[in-house]
């Protein structure tokens, strides 16, 4: 299971890290949209994206709107990480094909629930 | 994303009819703050939308989503000291007791991430361990049900980062009960094996779950309406074996709720006993 985190904040992609050490996720990470695409590049297919939108060189939406546009990765779904006050540009982010978002400060608990949801993961619960 | 006019009145009776939950006036951002991430993820631009989506909905699934998105709860091991001394002082001795003779079955109705049902397993295994008889910890099952499937997939992989191993868990039990496994910590194979996890809507009939010896449902009724919390109540007497205990949040309180449980309070936290006679 490979989780690909695109923040330009360290803190936040190491806080990440941990809480995905939790499911065994294969982590890989990016400062910013435009190292977000080498890394897909360079690393093949990634099973899930967790995505800033506020980032430098380029942000999340341009991110995303490039992902969605290409034919080897728009099928990667994509949760949107980022503050309650850009709520408006996350109801974009959704019609521009992101999964699902979750609004900064989470905790581990929402974020893995997120993710457990997004991977399908819980399909076979009893 | 804002509620207007009358989408108060329309979320209001959807979530009351399908998840149990009262919502009062002046409660509309509670609406707000909970079901708006949830309705922009599902494309929904107003509340009015949503409200289409939720009706259309016919596997159940979001309804889990409203429920788990509008009860979210903090969860933390051995979470409440005036509970967990009841369960070490009496809940837990008196289940071994009746272990001796047979097996005994422990239900954490919202179990959410599992760190409940976890804890009452260790508690039981060191209790039974204390009294020389190791081996009844094993005649305990104990069953975490909640309804949100993504949450009980975590519950059953019983592993956790450093942040939810450290809150309610002494350096003791995490040694003991739990393995290191990088910056996670895995629950023991033996604890795991004691607890059972199944998706289940506290709306949904409760015979299907068996009889129990103790029942937690912490935290979960303070939200529904008070119709809903005496019919709850109601079918959970029907599961709590006489002479059992019901455990609610130390915040709540199930005087007007059921006449079927007698309060008893051990210091500071009171166990509602299932009556013997019906």
């Amino acid at each position: 299971m490979k989780i690909l985190s695109i923040d330009d904040s360290n803190s936040i992609r190491h806080a990440v890290k941990k809480m995905l050490d939790v499911i065994g996720a294969e982590f890989f990470e990016a400062s910013d949209g435009l190292e977000g695409l080498e890394m897909l590049e360079r690393s093949g297919k990634m099973d899930l994206i967790l995505l800033d939108m506020e980032m430098p060189r380029m942000d999340g939406m341009t991110f995303l709107e490039t992902v969605k546009k290409d034919p080897r990765w728009k099928d990667i779904p994509v949760i949107i990480l980022s503050s309650i006050a850009q709520r408006e540009r996350m109801i974009k982010a959704i019609q521009e094909g992101a999964k699902q978002y979750l609004t900064k400060p989470f905790t581990s608990e929402q974020l893995l629930v997120k993710v457990v949801e997004a991977l399908n993961l819980d399909e076979e619960i009893p | 994303m804002k509620l207007v006019g009358s989408e108060f009145e329309l979320m209001k009776t959807f979530v009351e009819r399908n998840c149990g939950i009262h919502l009062e006036p002046g409660k509309e951002y509670l609406v707000e703050t909970r079901l708006a991430d949830l309705a922009i993820e599902l494309g929904c631009r107003s509340f009015l939308e949503f409200h289409s989506t939720a009706l259309a909905d016919t596997t159940g699934k979001l309804k889990g989503r409203i429920v788990d998105a509008m009860t979210t709860n903090e969860t933390y091991f051995f979470r409440d000291d005036n509970f967990w001394t009841y369960m070490r002082e009496v809940g837990v001795p008196e289940l071994l007791r009746k272990a001796a003779s047979g097996p005994v079955r422990v239900w954490s109705a919202a179990a959410s991430t599992g760190q409940e049902a976890y804890s009452v397993a260790m508690l039981v295994d060191e209790t039974a361990r204390s009294m020389g008889k190791p081996h009844l910890a094993g005649s305990v099952e104990i069953l975490g049900t909640d309804i949100s499937s993504a949450a009980l997939f975590l519950a059953i992989a019983g592993r956790y980062d450093g942040l939810a191993i450290r809150r309610g868990l002494s350096d003791e039990r995490r040694r003991r009960y739990f393995r290191e496994d990088g910056s996670v910590w895995a629950i023991s194979d033996e604890i795991k094996s004691r607890v059972k996890f199944r998706r289940f809507n506290l709306m949904d009939p409760l015979g299907a779950l068996g009889g129990f010896d103790l029942v937690m449902c912490r935290y979960v009724a303070i939200y529904f309406q008070e119709d809903f919390k005496k019919d709850l109540f109601g079918r959970i007497a029907q599961v709590v074996r006489p002479g059992c205990a019901l455990i609610l949040g130390a915040t709540e309180t199930l005087r007007g709720h059921s006449e079927e449980f007698e309060p008893a309070l051990h210091k500071n936290c009171t166990a509602y006993m299932r009556k013997t006679s019906r």
